[in-house]
């Protein structure tokens, strides 16, 4: 049974300072080869200031931009008493408002907002839905990440 | 091209893309960069212990394949929403192919938009995710 005092409850700020180098790092895991998410000069000639960050980049803010005590959602999760090997990612979704560039200074507030159990063919699962909303340095919103975490008991 | 929305019909498929195998080296690759350190996608013993006979691709990895096949077709500042709901799991050696197909085509916020549904499958057809996103032409 997860800890249900998390919904609503008030988590730790994601911090995150976006860099040249996490983004091409994460282009390259990907295999993604679109100069502008590497090279500078290509994005410039592309009419961008810098390079840009890919579409999947904002799942680092809540791995990378987690304090100690984590905003992370799985060790979130594993706090609120799941056990980490049995998590599944069931659902994720950007809603996209501004680019990410190099020296941006991400701010993000992460909310649990519901725990639903549902019995599946292996046993019990709480569906675990998540909102995270990031700002820039200017607090501009940047980008809205909703996910479904799927904790199997 | 870049694609135009007059020309855009309700149906037409979008440029696909096939991914290499996913190796393990990719994994630890992939875990380092999104600091998604589950040992199930790196360790083999915990891949075991989680009922999964060995370590499986991040979902967030099958995300990137799909991100990258849009921002092959429009640019990322057109990309208004994107969602995938993950159905399957994805093992080292899995050769990953993304499609996706134009479902409709609206007004909203002084913009035209189109919306999409997105899937990947592996080299047997089976489903990883499928989702869609929209954006702006």
């Amino acid at each position: 049974m997860l800890d249900h005092s998390y919904i609503g409850k008030k988590l730790p700020t994601i911090r995150y300072r976006v860099d040249a180098s996490k983004i091409r790092e994460l282009a390259l895991a990907i295999g993604d080869d679109n100069p502008i998410f590497h090279d500078r000069a290509a994005a410039q000639a592309a009419g961008y200031p810098d390079i840009v960050a890919p579409l999947t980049f904002p799942t680092l803010f809540r791995f990378w931009g987690g304090s100690a005590v984590g905003a992370e959602t799985r060790s979130l999760l594993q706090q609120m008493g799941a056990n980490v090997l049995r998590i599944l990612h069931g659902e994720e979704e950007y809603e996209y408002f501004r680019l990410l560039h190099p020296g941006d200074e991400i701010t993000g507030e992460l909310e649990i907002l519901s725990i639903e159990r549902k019995e599946g063919s292996s046993g019990p699962m709480d569906m675990v839905k998540t909102r995270a909303t990031y700002r820039n340095q200017r607090g501009e919103l940047v980008v809205i990440a909703r996910a479904t975490m799927v904790v199997r008991w | 091209m870049a694609p135009d929305y007059e020309r855009i019909q309700v149906g037409d498929l979008l440029p696909g893309l096939t991914k290499p195998p996913i190796t393990e080296i990719q994994l630890v690759r992939y875990s380092g960069a999104s600091g998604d350190f589950n040992p199930i996608h790196t360790v083999h013993q915990a891949g075991v212990e989680a009922g999964n006979n060995g370590v499986i691709a991040h979902g967030m990895l099958i995300m990137g394949f799909v991100a990258q096949m849009i921002t092959n077709w429009v640019r990322p500042e057109q990309v208004r929403r994107f969602g995938v709901r993950f159905t399957g799991i994805s093992r080292p050696g899995d050769v990953i192919t993304v499609t996706g197909r134009v479902v409709e085509k609206f007004e909203a916020e002084g913009e035209r938009r189109v919306r999409c549904e997105v899937e990947a499958v592996d080299q047997t057809g089976h489903r990883k995710l499928k989702g869609e996103f929209v954006a702006a032409l």
